[in-house]
């Protein structure tokens, strides 16, 4: 739960590049001059080159024995400048699913994608909200049939990995399979829409998609076996993303309380303002707290982490959101102007806790897995 | 010295054999082992394992073996803690001077005040009690004017201190006096041991909303304490004070890890008096949901607490993270006992002992009894404002 000395050199390096090339300003500029891909590339390989896709990586594949806790930095400073890249869809969740799912993928796909010359996208949602266990696409006589509502990195993917119903009659995550589509497949259709915190996502249509078996990645049938470990590694990698924005948020939120002045004081010196800081503050350690044990439960080789994770969401989620109003509060008229960068905190928390099921979903599956 | 495996080992199966198999439960309040001049035993059982904790020292594990205590190492101590919840041991000693005034005494006592002290602490030869408070300084507890007076040979004390707890049952009591009305309130405030059997002194228990007399006032009417008895210097109590209050904000959360060892037991009462669905799910939803918040805050600090033991462990300690475990621990306490509450439904109201079971009526007891945590030792306002200046950086 503490970083070693290579890791806080990593987030060091991380920190000082991102505050170099990509403050929020970066955001801002892809947000108001989108292109297709939904980030910008130069900095995408910039921070591969820096060995950011290759962190979770075992050493096996070419890791750099970062571990979880070693990623979780790196989220965080990322959550705190709002970078907009791939890495959470493609690096995150996909090379966690490939390496998870330790078929001929990780020799023939893998190598690619941490190099950046492909670029994966989980395709999973479908309807208005995550639920794995209704999915409804399905993959039956080599043809995949579905529409998937929520893709992150869509829009920049070049193979996406789609979740899909493949043992007929089966129901909840039973006879699911992780399916590698590439996009230009004749039958799969990307429609890119552009999210409220500057980010794009794509909702795909897959019609009559043509798959043959060895696109199956991972067991038949049996995917939620090493797909769900995987969600719950990456939920709390996004956990860590989203108590670095709220810490920003935070910091920022305070330097504002030691600068404005009204009735002739720093409006920093009212009490109404600073219990409700300080409680801001509680709530973020105690966040961060479940986020970390669950980061280096991860790394110290513990197999069943999906209390910690759905427990780390929740608390994250909170957290993002009541710092996010309260930053807009207590930044008054300047709070809900665009000239300020409270505003793009404020979205990115309501966009992070719709990513992998909201606390509501989190909430219900801690109690079902604490047995009440 | 063993290897902390060893030791971990070597613990395990010294608890094994030594832990009478009576004194591994939860305890309940009639059964804590309190020190004192006079102190009875709940139960041959607690005597035993009292008396074997005691001559290992473990009753104050960390303290300097030439005091009597334990002379373990932090990580010693940790896995003597882990080991002793694993097997669900009771704490052999409950002790104000244990806690808090021990702590205090080897940074800032004398030699001597340690070697009479200190050892008569371990031991559980004296019970302790606190004075800190008065009617009229209470969160402004520099204002506060009980007054020792310099007469040559030792001081007079005149005033009174109000919540002391349980000092009816005290042999000793650590205050903080007034010695110099002048200058600066934090300054001209001493820190100085009185016998509660000194001519003057007088306690009177205050009744409180659970029914029961935990808090006192005491009262000082012309008690001639040594001068040997003063700790830290003359006008220097406000920094022993500070030392302590860490102990007892510590010791305010620490208390609270009770309630999470009883974290099962919450599911547990609830499916006793709520019931399940065919699907395994409480048959009350929001009474569900409130679980789940209450689990989620109780674990988290739980995650917090490890954090910060190994923080501290790796030398990287962010000096601002202990400043939140006060207020978060109280708060979670009594989050947890109006869930409690709830869950009991119209056995949560009875105010008798005979319409209760004994597990009823000691958390209907504890849900008003733990109203003080959020008040006593620095009030959560209190707490949120030293967390806003020294953590946060506002000002002023």
């Amino acid at each position: 739960m503490v970083l070693n000395e290579e890791q806080r050199l990593l987030d060091s390096t991380i920190r000082d590049f991102l505050n170099q090339r990509a403050p929020v300003a970066a955001l801002r500029e892809l947000r108001d001059n989108p292109n297709p891909q939904g980030f910008d590339s130069n900095l995408w390989n910039e921070l591969i080159e820096l060995g950011v896709s290759s962190i979770v990586l075992s050493e096996t594949h070419g890791g750099f024995g970062f571990g979880w806790m070693g990623l979780g930095a790196v989220m965080e400073e990322m959550g705190r400048h709002l970078t907009a890249t791939p890495m959470f869809a493609s690096i995150v969740i996909g090379t966690t699913l490939i390496e998870a799912a330790a078929d001929h993928h990780c020799t023939s796909l893998l190598p690619e994608v941490v190099s950046g010359t492909r670029n994966l996208a989980f395709a999973c949602d479908e309807g208005l909200r995550y639920n794995p266990a209704a999915t409804a696409t399905t993959l039956a006589n080599g043809l995949l049939q579905g529409e998937k509502s929520f893709v992150i990195n869509g829009a920049g993917a070049t193979d996406f990995l789609v979740l899909a119903r493949t043992k007929a009659g089966s129901s909840g995550t039973d006879g699911l399979s992780l399916i590698l589509v590439p996009k230009e497949t004749a039958g799969v259709t990307v429609t890119t829409l552009h999210s409220m915190d500057g980010h794009s996502f794509a909702r795909v249509n897959f019609e009559q998609v043509v798959v043959d078996d060895s696109q199956i990645v991972g067991p038949r049938d049996s995917a939620w076996v090493f797909v769900g470990p995987a969600l719950d590694r990456a939920t709390l990698a996004l956990s860590a993303e989203m108590l670095g924005g709220a810490r920003e948020l935070l910091d920022r939120t305070l330097a504002y309380l030691n600068d404005r002045e009204q009735f002739d004081v720093k409006i920093g010196t009212f009490q109404a303002l600073q219990h409700r800081c300080s409680q801001l503050f509680c709530q973020l350690e105690l966040a961060q707290s479940v986020t970390l044990k669950g980061l280096s439960a991860i790394d110290n080789g513990q197999q069943n982490i999906a209390k910690l994770a759905s427990h780390a969401k929740v608390l994250a989620s909170d957290c993002y959101q009541k710092m996010s109003n309260e930053a807009v509060q207590m930044h008054g008229g300047m709070g809900i102007t665009d000239e300020v960068d409270i505003g793009l905190f404020l979205k990115r928390a309501r966009v992070c806790n719709q990513i992998l099921g909201d606390s509501s979903f989190h909430r219900e599956r801690f109690a079902t897995l604490c047995g009440y | 010295m063993p290897t902390l495996e060893e030791f971990k080992l070597q613990t395990r199966a010294w608890l094994e054999e030594n832990c009478p198999p009576s004194q591994r439960r939860p305890v309940i309040k009639e059964e804590q082992i309190w020190a004192g001049r006079d102190r009875t035993f709940p139960s041959p059982d607690a005597k035993l394992w009292f008396e074997r904790m005691r001559d290992k020292g473990w009753t104050a594990p960390t303290w300097p073996t030439e005091y009597g205590g334990g002379g373990l190492s932090s990580e010693e101590e940790k896995i003597l803690e882990k080991e002793m919840a694993r097997l669900h041991c009771r704490p052999p000693l409950y002790d104000l001077g244990l806690w808090m005034l021990g702590p205090a005494l080897l940074v800032h006592g004398n030699e001597e005040q340690k070697r009479e002290h200190i050892t008569k602490i371990v031991r559980g030869d004296i019970r302790w009690a606190q004075g800190y408070s008065e009617p009229a300084a209470g969160s402004d507890l520099a204002s506060l004017k009980t007054r020792a007076d310099d007469k040559g040979d030792h001081f007079l004390v005149n005033g009174t201190k109000i919540w002391t707890t349980q000092a009816d049952k005290a042999d000793w009591i650590f205050t903080l006096v007034r010695t110099d009305a002048t200058g600066n309130k934090h300054q001209g405030i001493s820190f100085l041991l009185i016998d509660m059997r000194s001519p003057g002194v007088t306690t009177t228990p205050i009744e409180l909303i659970s029914g029961e007399s935990e808090f006192c006032q005491t009262f000082f009417d012309d008690v001639k304490v040594p001068k040997d008895n003063l700790v830290g210097g003359l006008n220097n109590g406000w920094l022993v004070a500070k030392e302590l209050l860490k102990h007892e904000r510590k010791l305010m959360a620490t208390m609270e890890s009770i309630v999470q060892r009883e974290d099962e037991s919450l599911i547990e009462l609830a499916t006793q008096y709520i019931g399940m669905d065919g699907s395994g799910k409480l048959n009350d939803s929001s009474i569900r949901a409130r679980i789940t918040e209450q689990l989620m805050t109780a674990e988290a600090l739980e995650y917090l607490n490890e954090r910060l033991f190994l923080q501290f462990r790796n030398k990287q300690v962010d000096p601002r993270l202990p400043l939140t475990v006060k207020y978060l621990g109280t708060n979670a306490v009594q989050q947890k006992d109006e869930l409690l509450l709830q869950i009991l439904g119209n056995h949560g109201l009875s105010w008798q002992e005979q319409s209760h079971t004994p597990r009823e009526h000691n958390i209907v007891q504890n849900w008003a009894y733990n109203k003080a945590h959020t008040i006593a030792g620095g009030t959560s306002e209190i707490q949120l404002n030293i967390i806003a200046k020294r953590a946060l950086g506002l000002p002023a």
